[in-house]
């Protein structure tokens, strides 16, 4: 179905308060979700393969591995990136601006492309990011130069399943030099942009498994609350 | 666009303390930078048209109406559906799912095709599915006694009492008018390049101001085909003095919780323009014009009816303090700092409702200082984590900015009384008592205050084991307060995002809330139907559609019942 970008903030949104994310969370993880889908990058089927995890995840917190001033590994303990984006990719880019460059690796975590939901937000930073991340049979770059907030994302398959990676995603800041991946044409992942004028396309399936878990919140009525709760009196005009 | 995080801070804003107090908010009144305010300027100033393209509606006002508007850059169609209504079926709930008309704005042209698939869908309203064509999706209600009136004399050749348009200013009353991407239709970001409607809610009110010109259009149709050879059109001075009116609940107060940077947008710009206009020197004129706008506000209070108790004693408290002001401002030099003064005068001798009145009185008499601030009323909204924030600055940030949140108290069951919830009816937004009703584990999130002390709690407790670390860091160990620190960190560059109450206290008034917004929209006529339910009326006094082109005072708010020529009920 076609949907607008606000549809799907929303339904993220409360979907997110149904899972039970706190407060001001849920605001966070949906846009990174909507941000994604208006990239041309399926926010919503990312999401669809995320719930299964975010169902049974409790918010724990994220260790850090290593810290310098150029350097940055943290542990996610198999949560989301959601849980960790903004922390993680603020605290990277922090370290950029004054030192030039940064690599922020975090483990253990999925969902790894919704992070690029998030950096679209940094674009205006005059930062360059280079993403990568692979799983058995792929290894993905992601790449947004600076100013850009669509990313350049490039798939290879592996020649033979790849070691353990720890379910990690690595991400690379400059402000004065841009990563490009290999090029070479058969590499290429077509991206649509979609329009937001066009409405934006989501499986139907997902939306309402989505509507579905935002439902979680919702209050049964009882008479009282139908006569009472909204306040409105019975002197109709 | 200037974000009023950054306004000029030489200007003498009243502190927050004192303009973001919920009563305060909640005894507004519109002013020139109201929306309905600026979109008439807009729409007169730049002489948008209005043309009727078709009219079919049978003798009972029921059919398909379509308005075309031509901007000075762009094309829109507004389409309205007027249905019969059972009357099981009337009702200003969002729970309901039937209404007198449904209406909605489109950028561009409507086709034979497209407005099938509109029929279809828009009486629908929530129901309906829609493209990103659509601008604006509405629907209203009749005031039954206004139209029955109003018909009845307008087909007998009279003209109906203005004394009933000043107890109901309207024929119709919206209960719902929806934008930004609802339902599927255009996304507020797809407006934002779009020279006509780049503010918030601009659509929505002009859309608003379309249906008033069909009630209009629509009841004379009717009183014409009811008696063909006796009925008159509706006299010029009651069509300016009737509105629209609008009936809202709960729904409105989350809203104002979850945008902070808007509202702070919004008050902010109202505060600069106070600041602006009271740093005027004050002139003759200006002390004349100032007493007139007094008596039509005077006039118009008067003239406004409540059968609620509090609203009721307010506006008599207002009225009260107004009688005593007038004496006290004519007696006055006319001096320099007679505005500020004025202001001083009415801290120490009225009430709130009489203070804010002032606030929009004031606003008028400098048009060129205020008018470029209703400009300035659309902010990007988003919270952006400093995730190297020193966590001792940090705290300071929030015993500083957040110093009135601390100082609640939250623990006790009086300040616990309330929960706010969606309830399964069509998420309609509702309110509970948490010792009496189910529900509370499923509250909406709207405790500010209290997510700032237990984030504070947590922040002074961390600090204490990692004196050394930043904001991310503290994040990174306790993810769950994130939400709060990305809004704290931004909410600290504005003054006047929070409203500084606690949403679940006892005696809290979902009222005041409601009335905020609805001010901002330019809503008059404050009619209030229990502490968590309005209606209100917008347009009342406005020019006609007829008068798009003709020399514009943009003079319009507090309006006074007219004086007809003719009087009510002769022919």
């Amino acid at each position: 179905m076609r949907v607008s970008l606000n549809e799907i903030q929303v339904i993220c949104r409360k979907a997110f308060e149904g899972i039970g994310f706190a407060a001001g969370d849920c605001d966070d993880a949906a846009e990174m979700i909507a941000r994604l889908q208006v990239q041309g990058l399926d926010g919503i089927g990312a999401l669809k393969k995320a719930l299964a995890y975010l169902h049974d995840e409790v918010d724990r917190p994220i260790e850090t591995c290593y810290e310098d001033a150029a350097q940055l590994t943290l542990d996610a303990h198999g949560q989301s990136v959601l849980r960790c984006a903004a922390q993680a990719v603020e605290l990277g880019v922090g370290k950029a601006l004054r030192g030039g460059s940064a690599l922020i690796r975090i483990r253990h975590c999925h969902n790894r492309i919704l992070l690029l939901g998030y950096l679209a937000r940094c674009a205006a930073e005059a930062l360059n990011f280079c993403v990568y991340w692979r799983d058995a049979r792929q290894e993905l770059v992601a790449t947004f130069s600076a100013g850009q907030t669509r990313p350049t994302l490039r798939v290879y398959d592996l020649p033979q399943p790849a070691q353990s990676d720890e379910q990690s995603i690595n991400v690379l800041i400059s402000r004065h030099f841009t990563l490009l991946p290999r090029l070479s044409a058969e590499d290429a992942l077509p991206v649509a942009h979609p329009q937001a004028a066009e409405g934006l396309v989501v499986d139907d399936e997902v939306w309402a498994q989505l509507k579905k878990l935002g439902e979680r919140v919702l209050v049964e009525s009882t008479e009282e609350s139908r006569r009472r709760g909204a306040g409105e009196s019975s002197d109709a005009q | 666009m200037m974000s009023h995080t950054d306004t000029d801070t030489s200007l003498a804003l009243r502190p927050a303390a004192r303009v973001m107090d919920l009563e305060r908010l909640g005894s507004h009144f519109q002013s020139r930078l109201s929306f309905v305010r600026s979109s008439m300027r807009k729409m007169m100033n730049e002489q948008w048209r209005i043309e009727r393209t078709r009219f079919d509606l049978d003798a009972e006002g029921f059919g398909t109406a379509i308005y075309r508007i031509d901007t000075a850059s762009a094309h829109y169609h507004c389409v309205i559906f007027s249905m019969y209504l059972p009357p099981e079926k009337r009702s200003d709930r969002v729970i309901a799912d039937q209404w007198d008309v449904s209406f909605v704005l489109l950028a561009g042209d409507v086709d034979e095709q497209q407005l099938a698939d509109l029929r279809r869908n828009v009486p629908l309203q929530e129901a309906g599915r829609f493209d990103a064509r659509v601008l604006v999706l509405s629907r209203a209600n009749r005031s039954l006694r206004n139209f029955e009136r109003f018909l009845g004399a307008l087909a007998e050749g009279c003209q109906p009492d203005p004394r009933q348009l000043a107890e109901v200013g309207y024929l119709y009353r919206t209960t719902a008018v929806y934008g930004n991407g609802k339902f599927g239709i255009a996304d507020f970001s797809c407006l934002q390049g779009n020279a006509d409607f780049s503010q918030p809610f601009s659509a929505q009110m002009f859309t608003v101001y379309l249906l008033r010109h069909f009630s209009i259009e629509q009841i004379e149709h009717m009183a014409r085909a009811r008696n063909p050879q006796r009925a008159v059109g509706l006299d010029l001075e009651l069509q300016r003095y009737l509105g629209v009116g609008n009936s809202t609940g709960l729904g409105m107060a989350p809203f104002l919780i979850n945008h902070p940077q808007l509202v702070n947008q919004w008050v902010c710009a109202r505060e600069t323009a106070l600041a602006l206009v009271s740093a005027q020197p004050a002139d003759l004129p200006r002390v004349q014009r100032f007493q007139a706008l007094l008596q039509r506000a005077r006039q118009h209070l008067q003239q406004t009816r409540t059968e609620d108790q509090r609203q009721s004693a307010i506006d008599r408290q207002t009225l009260a303090d107004l009688d005593q002001l007038s004496p006290w401002f004519a007696s006055q030099p006319v001096s320099t700092d007679l505005w500020s003064r004025l202001q001083d005068w009415a801290e120490l001798n009225t009430g709130l409702g009489c203070q804010e009145l002032l606030v929009s009185l004031l606003l008028e008499l400098y048009p060129e200082q205020v008018d470029p601030l209703a400009g300035q009323m659309s902010v990007s909204e988003g919270f952006r984590l400093n995730a190297e924030m020193p966590l001792d600055e940090l705290c300071n940030l929030i015993e500083s900015h957040y110093r009135w949140a601390l100082d609640y108290e939250l623990e006790g069951a009086e300040a616990n009384h309330f929960f706010w919830y969606r309830s399964a009816e069509k998420e309609e937004p509702r309110l509970g008592e948490r010792a009496m009703e189910p529900g509370a584990e499923k509250e909406m999130q709207l405790g500010i205050a209290r997510n700032i002390q237990r984030c504070h709690r947590a922040l002074l407790a961390y600090r204490e084991q990692h004196p050394q670390q930043l904001t991310a860091h503290f994040l990174l160990a306790q993810p769950s307060f994130k939400g709060t620190v990305c809004r704290l960190q931004g909410m600290a560059r504005g003054a006047f995002g929070e409203i500084r109450a606690n949403l679940m206290d006892r005696h809290m008034l979902p009222i005041h809330l409601l009335r905020c917004k609805l001010a901002f929209f330019g809503a008059g006529k404050f009619d209030p139907k229990s502490s968590r339910w309005v209606r209100i009326t917008l347009f009342q006094g406005a020019p006609l559609v007829s008068e798009i082109g003709q020399p514009f005072a943009d003079d319009w708010n507090f309006a006074v019942m007219p004086t007809l020529t003719t009087a009510a009920g002769e022919h």
